[in-house]
């Protein structure tokens, strides 16, 4: 009995030291830049040459624009050229693959290359290997998205997050024209109300994400324009949440929301719920990423028109987001296979050309794609490339990323917002949750 | 998960008990696990002893209660989803009858309650089955006597059938204990915590802390906690409910 009493005090106080440990420096710049994840010593010296065979386990996620099919295909004809190298899908559970990639990571069981995570969240642990010279300049715009100077992922495109699409029926009922400026969308905002239509969408419910597509566009537009480098500044403590320039935007937002300008509903319905609301007229704008372009050309239900984020002096800022699919392990057994399959999915005209199709990539400066645009694709396309390009307000990449979990709190403090708490007090809680993360991730 | 680790002695625990938002996710966990596993059994109790009966209607009415049991959280949680928004089914029917409804999975008040409702909906089947095994596993001597002595069903109930379904009340009160202790599925797929905290449970924070936020020692400090408020719960609860539990 004392010896049975004795290995359950022991497995008690395991359990317990289970909790006295943090992370070191897991966004600790310094930590995460030189020596990076290119120190690994299978990264070069021990990799087998191409050919050779290899076996990968590649992390996908499936939606309704990037399906099953669609990955099975691209792997098969990465497989068909190269018949040594064996691919195994692993797929997510859900499309958030950063969090599912974590679970794998503390499981063991890291795959070999990674699809859409974010980067930033696996530098600290050392996980991904940064890409070797000989790809990165095989890939236009792969230097866009380096980590002090290291390249992580391999993009493929460029999506603006976020524009606003509107309904034209719903703004001929009301008398509406597309605003420039900050004044002219409220007037908007006024005239489609006064038509007894709900001027705004938003969403939440299981997808918190969707309930901030205007405020993330409102502070890109006005923070972003202004300090380029805000996440930059803001992690070394020069700039807050709370400071007037953050504050101002978040108020525009705010008298929104209080104006009872979006519909009444969004934080009961999902992301799904939301798109599916704007296809059948129950909202006149739905600011969105520009992957909503995909969705808006396979219905005939409404016809769409889109705007930037109007700002107060009616310049255009396009909140740009440039992101791809492939990163790969540090851990690989197959670095060169695994970087090969890496770049040829992000090079492969078919693959690329089917992600342009169905989840609306733009194309990268020095990137052809061999596609004939829709209209409202083609004008978001156009309007990418007009006025000042800024970072999208929480989907920011590379070094410009914000500090882990802070994109799921601020969308957090803006549903706070939404129920009545002040701006002041979510800010200065933002503020707050800030350096906490950063103090315990130190 | 991290290569690094820096040796904190307790400072986790010391931070876990200033945290607020752990604070409220303790509250609205022991919300979710008393109301859920009071009703619960409640609603199993009356279900067990409405189907207690031969006859195919009865079978028949035993698989519609235990149906719900057998589909996964995440499934229940979507048809729900779909069942509670603004525009949902039950808003509709609600209209039907001359009812306002509400915002069933928005409103900061009533969407604690949303949850917990779609919970005791999935969990009830559980407890029918076992309180339906433990009412046939009552002797049929004990209510002939009761009988014969001009006993009512109410103190027939009250005197035979309530204390010998004792096991079945600890079974069911523990299980259901644990269980909503752990919740997780619902919440993610209803609400995923929100509008902005109000649904938060322990689970669901360590899931955030650890996978979101990256602090795998906070998270475990929190999963540590979980554990001991667990165990000791169910220890108290066992204790006390064996007590009550007799033999005739």
């Amino acid at each position: 009995m004392k010896r049975f009493m004795s290995l359950c005090l022991a497995l008690m106080l395991t359990a317990a030291l289970a909790g006295c440990g943090n992370s070191s420096s897991s966004n600790d710049p310094s930590n995460t830049s030189a020596k990076g994840q290119t120190d690994s010593p299978k990264a070069t010296s021990e990799a087998p040459v191409s050919e050779e065979p290899a076996e990968l386990n590649v992390l996908v996620f499936e939606t309704p624009n990037l399906t099953a099919q669609y990955w099975d295909d691209a792997i098969k004809r990465f497989t068909d050229k190269h018949p040594n190298i064996k691919v195994n899908k692993i797929v997510s559970p859900d499309v958030d693959r950063t969090k599912y990639a974590k679970q794998l990571l503390a499981t063991g069981q890291f795959p070999d290359v990674l699809m859409s995570v974010n980067v930033q969240e696996f530098l600290a642990s050392k996980s991904l290997m940064a890409f070797e010279d000989k790809y990165v300049s095989q890939v236009p715009g792969a230097d866009t998205v380096a980590i002090d100077g290291k390249v992580y992922l391999l993009p493929w495109g460029a999506q603006t997050i976020s524009y606003i699409y509107y309904n034209k029926k719903m703004f001929d009922k009301a008398g509406a024209t597309e605003p420039k400026t900050w004044a002219e969308f409220v007037d908007v905002v006024d005239k489609l109300k006064a038509s007894g239509q709900t001027p705004l969408l938003y969403g939440g419910a299981k997808d918190p994400w969707s309930t901030t597509f205007l405020l993330d566009g409102i502070i890109s537009t006005d923070v972003y324009s202004k300090v380029p480098d805000w996440v930059a500044k803001r992690k070394k403590g020069e700039v807050k949440f709370s400071d007037p320039l953050f504050k101002n935007a978040v108020l525009k937002w705010k008298s929104l929301v209080e104006s009872k300008a979006f519909n009444e509903d969004g934080l009961a319905i999902g992301y799904s719920q939301l798109q599916d609301a704007f296809l059948k007229g129950k909202g006149a704008m739905y600011p969105m990423g520009s992957w909503f372009v995909a969705a808006a050309n396979a219905q005939t239900d409404i016809e769409i028109g889109v705007f930037p984020i109007p700002t107060d002096d009616g310049s255009i800022v396009t909140p740009y987001a440039v992101g791809g699919p492939a990163s790969v392990s540090a851990t690989t057994k197959y670095p060169e296979a695994a970087q090969m399959f890496a770049t040829e999915f992000v090079t492969d005209p078919a693959t690329v050309v089917e992600a342009v199709k169905s989840d609306a990539l733009i194309p990268l400066e020095g990137q052809t794609v061999d596609y004939v645009y829709p209209p409202l694709f083609q004008k978001v396309v156009e309007m990418s490339k007009q006025g000042t390009k800024v970072n999208a307000f929480g989907w920011e990449n590379g070094d410009a990323a914000m500090l882990p979990g802070m994109v799921d709190e601020f969308n957090k403090a803006a549903q706070n917002m939404i129920l009545g708490k002040s701006v002041d007090s979510e800010l200065a809680a933002l503020d707050a949750k800030w350096d906490e993360v950063s103090k315990r991730t130190k | 998960m991290y290569p690094d680790f820096n040796w904190i002695g307790i400072d986790n625990y010391k931070d876990l008990a200033k945290d607020g938002e752990f604070g409220h996710a303790i509250y609205v966990t022991c919300l979710i696990a008393i109301i859920v596993t009071l009703v619960s059994n409640g609603l199993g109790l009356l279900s067990a002893l409405l189907v207690n009966f031969k006859g195919w209607i009865y079978n028949a009415s035993r698989t519609v209660f235990f149906t719900p049991q057998v589909l996964s959280p995440i499934i229940v949680g979507f048809i729900w989803s779909i069942i509670l928004t603004d525009d949902g089914v039950l808003n509709k029917l609600l209209g039907y009858i001359g009812l306002d409804g509400t915002s069933w999975l928005a409103n900061t008040s009533i969407v604690v309650y949303s949850i917990i409702a779609v919970i005791v909906w999935q969990s009830m089947g559980f407890c029918t089955v076992v309180f339906l095994a433990t009412l046939q596993s009552i002797p049929s001597d004990l209510y002939e006597a009761a009988k014969i002595d001009g006993c009512n069903q109410w103190q027939k109930f009250k005197h035979i059938t309530f204390p010998l379904l004792a096991p079945g009340i600890t079974i069911n009160t523990v299980m259901l204990l644990i269980s909503s202790f752990k919740v997780f599925d619902q919440v993610v797929v209803l609400t995923n915590g929100g509008p902005g905290t109000t649904t938060e449970t322990i689970s669901l924070k360590i899931i955030n802390m650890g996978f979101n936020e990256n602090q795998m020692g906070y998270a475990s400090s929190m999963a540590v906690v979980l554990f001991l408020l667990i165990g000791v719960i169910s220890v108290v609860v066992v204790t006390l409910l064996k007590r009550r539990e007799v033999e005739y």
